[in-house]
């Protein structure tokens, strides 16, 4: 079994370990988990997240920041950041990124 | 054919349907994602079967093609994950008077989407609560709302992995995993904390990037939700009162 197969076998279990972790061990683990104070932490968890998976992808490139602020991806980022403020769909925001992507290549 | 289970087998599919609007495209993006990142197509297809998690299939993708060690990704995976520890929590009361072997499979098919509908069939429609002395029919809604989801999720996998095989490299798909992060992103960024806490995350993410194995982004992840939860608790959000309360509990 290589990495892939292991790391996939891993995050099942461990998410369904989660979707389980209530409904099987009932009262004690519902008020460990859902805790005021652990709730207002998970709540944290999707922005976090997101960001810090997103923000590398923009700025960075061969790890190094960018230096040119006309970057294709830079500007596709933004264009893709404001149709998702005001669509809030993935699939225009999908589509404006990839779009303004290659605009800029083309035309810069 | 008609009886009080099937009626709310049917009640789960149908209110699920909406629902799959959103995750459609969602699960046809992945599979196509998955297969460019480099992954088998069989691995990215049995993913929508063991993970059943729709972003952190994407993460374990793009952190695959990345090259990261398997600990690694599923340290990162389940911080992302942790979120369905509140889902559990909050349908386990409904669901403590289940056998076994319902509860096994329904906490399986308990996804954002598919606790979305269930929950909503709990609470809010005006019914005493379930319990051993109340028996209903409400979990064969909630396992009608899961299968809906786990189908479709599957299938349009299967599509997206199909036509992603067909896509040129040229067009810089790699670029559209960043992008539907960032349509992922924009819905939690609902009050100031939660900026806060994508700020720091964003920040943290770049200046960590260096770190071997792609911890970078795992440490990013833990310093956004600190962040985010000491600026709630520190700058306003949280009532002298109500914290006294939480000591309590």
């Amino acid at each position: 079994m290589n990495g892939t197969w292991l790391t996939l076998f891993a995050v099942g279990a461990v998410t369904f370990a989660y979707r389980l972790s209530c409904i099987e061990f009932g009262a004690s683990a519902r008020s460990l988990m859902s805790h005021p104070r652990f709730g207002r932490l998970l709540r944290f968890v999707p922005p976090a997240a997101f960001a810090a998976l997103v923000a590398p992808a923009i700025v960075l490139r061969d790890g190094a920041l960018l230096s040119n602020p006309l970057d294709p991806r830079l500007i596709a980022g933004l264009v893709a950041l404001g149709a998702a403020l005001l669509s809030r769909s993935v699939l225009v925001t999908l589509a404006s990124g990839m779009l303004a992507l290659h605009a800029v290549r083309m035309f810069f | 054919m008609s009886s009080p289970r099937w009626n709310e087998f049917l009640l789960g599919v149908r209110r699920e349907l909406p629902m799959l609007l959103g995750a459609a495209p969602f699960g046809m993006i992945y599979g196509a994602l998955a297969v460019n990142a480099g992954m088998s197509p069989l691995a990215a297809q049995l993913s929508s079967c063991i993970v059943f998690a729709g972003s952190a299939q994407l993460v374990i993708a793009q952190m695959l093609g990345a090259s990261a060690a398997p600990l690694v990704i599923a340290l990162t995976a389940m911080v992302l994950n942790v979120r369905h520890v509140l889902y559990s929590a909050s349908i386990a009361p409904h669901t403590a008077h289940l056998p076994r072997r319902w509860r096994a499979p329904l906490a399986y098919l308990l996804t954002d989407e598919a606790y979305a509908v269930a929950i909503s069939r709990y609470i809010g429609s005006g019914e005493a609560p379930t319990d051993a002395r109340n028996p209903d029919f409400r979990h064969w809604h909630f396992l009608g709302a899961g299968l809906t989801l786990w189908t479709c999720w599957n299938v349009f996998t299967l599509v997206g992995v199909l036509f992603g095989a067909r896509l040129s490299p040229e067009w810089g798909l790699d670029f559209a995993i960043p992008l539907t992060f960032i349509a992922l992103l924009v819905p939690s960024l609902g009050d100031g904390a939660s900026r806060i806490a994508a700020l720091a995350g964003a920040i943290a993410s770049v200046v960590l990037f260096v770190m071997p194995l792609k911890l970078g982004l795992f440490c990013a992840m833990l310093i956004g939700i600190a962040a985010g939860a000491a600026w709630e608790a520190y700058a306003g959000g949280v009532k002298p009162a109500q914290r006294a309360e939480e000591k309590r509990a």
